[in-house]
């Protein structure tokens, strides 16, 4: 991967969590993520899909650094987090933003709106964020809220306005890269469109990279470039997003497609998947996802498969990707 | 006539808030006939839950009904006392909800939620009853079914939880299923096996169902009819196939246009401006007259009659009429 045109890079990020199964028993250890190499171009969009449980948002917290990985390192322009001096840590901070799945619980319900999107600007030492004509004014306008509704407090908003909140707080430090985790997964249809084309609109208009989180493969397919795919903390496909979902080559992103509901008459019977989820305790020996797969042959429990250029551009981590898809 | 299994006709139920009294649902009629699916679309706030409610007479103590019919298997549901209601309640009709985590009591065995049903209506011995649950966890897909009786709700993944309200739903072989929003929490992979398996117990038991969904994908695979919901009332029902292939509402029209599966990618994504309208208010026309792209004049003053496009595809609206 070209590093020069990438703003984040992820390489081998690892992640590990201490849980305790019950209040006598060892801690054990859960791998959330396994070796994780992603790059957000940039003003670029990139997707990370998967199944709740997959890791996806630990990786989003990781690249915006809510989260530190045990190993691996993670690349901003180029260079190592770890070796950022302290300012020059805090200002990747304030370039990287979140917008949060629950539109509910990540604001804060004490707080007036136009304080919570001025907090940036306050923290960056500016106090007349909220006067008249502001920045906040402003942001509040580009984002679809009226001004005059400053003085009010979150609960008084819907769900979108919310939103449009939380995007409008997370544009307010002036970001260059924004981690979206399931920015509409709560929305009703017609305001998840309006939210998707904010997101779009902002884009565009403040040259941002972006990093969205979804389960919905049909939301990445339609405003990412590129996406990942996800399964029990390990990437096992990426690639361009048309390509991956017109040519994919692993039988789990084969799955997550299939199983999307669709509107048109489907001809083909659904590949479903054998089982439940393994727990993230204890992933399967070789292949993470042979308990699971239709087309598992012997190798596949025995060998784990790395992330393989299968087509330029295109990676899959599949031993039968060949024969199956090829 | 032919009877349906269940038949609304212009219900209206309210609730009470501080602001006074707000219509949830206005006036609503539909059919739903034995062995078939029908699907309730909308949006939060529309209705669809309340319609679902009423029919079981689970109203939240706020909600009233305040007219119109519910007519089950020809008994009319409105007019009937508590104690035949708690007879028909989990025994003829049956309900999943959304939520499988906060809809099973956390610290009652799995087994024991789901002998409650039949000891109650079924008069089962404990024993039967949970030997009969047994067998009901196995119909509905969980492996290793004789120890999972013992296990309590937070032991078991949201799939797992949500095939237990199944089973519990389909315990006393109820004639009428409703189905709020059952696959909204889960996963994609999972959404299509619960469906699947929904879809083989209507087929095998003749059951009919009623869906509440907002996602036209599970209505396009899951259903025979569908009626979409709009503050409060019903604005287009038909046959599925013909409700997606020829929508002639415009509220109809602009929820399948705004999917990202119907538009080119990179694309703006259409989207509907403004809200629905707060129920509180008393509505002047048509609802959606405010937000509709094809406003023609009488929609501000009059509200559209229902009028029939082809056999079985009604639509309220004054472009049609």
């Amino acid at each position: 991967m070209n590093s020069e045109k990438n703003r984040i890079e992820c390489i081998n990020i690892t992640k590990s969590f201490k849980v305790r199964g019950g209040a006598f028993s060892r801690p054990v250890t859960l791998k959330a993520l396994d070796k994780v190499q992603i790059a957000v171009g940039k003003s670029e969009t990139t997707g990370i899909a998967g199944e709740s449980g997959c890791g996806k948002s630990t990786l989003g917290r990781i690249i915006s650094a809510l989260l530190t990985a045990d190993s691996g390192e993670l690349l901003f322009d180029g260079r190592p987090l770890s070796t950022l001096s302290k300012p020059e840590f805090a200002s990747f901070r304030r370039k990287t933003q979140m917008i949060f799945q629950d539109p509910y619980s990540s604001l804060n319900p004490r707080m007036r709106i136009g304080d919570i999107i001025a907090e940036p600007f306050v923290i960056a030492g500016d106090k007349g964020a909220t006067s008249p004509g502001s920045t906040v004014e402003k942001l509040m306008e580009k984002v679809g809220l009226s001004p005059d509704q400053k003085h009010r407090f979150p609960h008084q908003f819907s769900g979108g306005q919310r939103q449009r909140i939380g995007i409008a707080r997370a544009l307010a430090a002036n970001p260059e890269i924004i981690v979206a985790d399931e920015p509409v997964s709560s929305l009703d249809i017609s305001v998840q469109a309006q939210i998707l084309n904010l997101l779009q609109e902002m884009k565009r208009e403040f040259d941002l990279s972006m990093v969205m989180i979804s389960h919905d493969l049909s939301v990445l397919r339609h405003i990412c470039d590129s996406m990942s795919i996800m399964y029990l903390g390990a990437i096992v496909e990426t690639g361009k997003s048309g390509d991956i979902f017109d040519g994919f080559m692993h039988p789990y992103t084969e799955v997550l497609i299939a199983a999307i509901p669709g509107i048109r008459k489907r001809e083909v019977k659904k590949p479903l998947l054998k089982g439940e989820i393994p727990s993230p305790l204890r992933i399967p020996e070789g292949c993470r996802f042979h308990t699971r797969c239709s087309y598992a042959g012997q190798i596949c429990g025995k060998l784990e498969p790395l992330l393989e250029e299968k087509r330029p551009g295109h990676f899959v981590a599949c031993h039968l990707s060949d024969s199956i898809f090829g | 006539m032919r009877q349906s299994l269940l038949s609304i006709s212009n219900l209206r139920i309210s609730l009470g808030s501080r602001a006074g009294k707000i219509a949830a649902v206005n006036g609503i009629s539909l059919d739903l006939d034995k062995k078939s699916t029908l699907a309730l679309v909308g949006e939060s706030g529309s209705g669809k839950s309340m319609t679902a409610l009423s029919v079981m007479r689970l109203l939240p103590s706020t909600g009233l009904i305040e007219s119109g019919e519910i007519l089950f298997e020809g008994e009319d549901i409105v007019k009937l006392h508590e104690e035949s209601m708690c007879e028909i309640r989990g025994s003829r009709i049956a309900m999943i909800f959304q939520d499988p985590m906060t809809s099973l009591n956390p610290v009652l065995k799995i087994g024991d939620q789901l002998s409650e049903p039949l000891r109650l209506h079924r008069k089962m011995s404990r024993k039967d009853a949970l030997e009969k649950s047994v067998q009901l966890m196995k119909m509905v897909g969980i492996q290793s079914a004789e120890n999972r009786i013992y296990d309590y709700s937070h032991q078991l993944s949201g799939g797992m939880r949500q095939r237990v309200m199944i089973a519990m739903a389909i315990s006393c072989e109820p004639a009428l299923i409703m189905a709020d929003e059952p696959t909204t929490a889960l996963d994609v992979t999972i959404q299509a096996e619960i469906m699947e398996l929904l879809d083989a117990l209507k087929k095998s038991s003749g059951m009919g169902m009623l869906l509440i969904t907002h996602d036209f994908g599970i209505v396009a695979e899951n259903s025979e009819h569908t009626a979409v919901m709009y503050a409060g009332r019903i604005v287009e029902t038909a046959p599925t196939r013909m409700l997606l292939e020829k929508p002639c509402h415009p509220y109809t029209k602009a929820l399948m246009m705004s999917l990202p599966q119907n538009s080119e990618p990179g694309k703006p994504l259409f989207a509907l401006p403004g809200r629905p309208p707060d129920n509180s208010m008393p509505i002047t026309g048509c609802p959606f007259h405010p937000r509709c792209g094809e406003r023609l004049p009488e929609c501000g003053t009059k509200h559209p009659a229902i009028v029939e496009k082809e056999p079985g595809h009604l639509v309220s609206c004054w472009k049609h009429s």
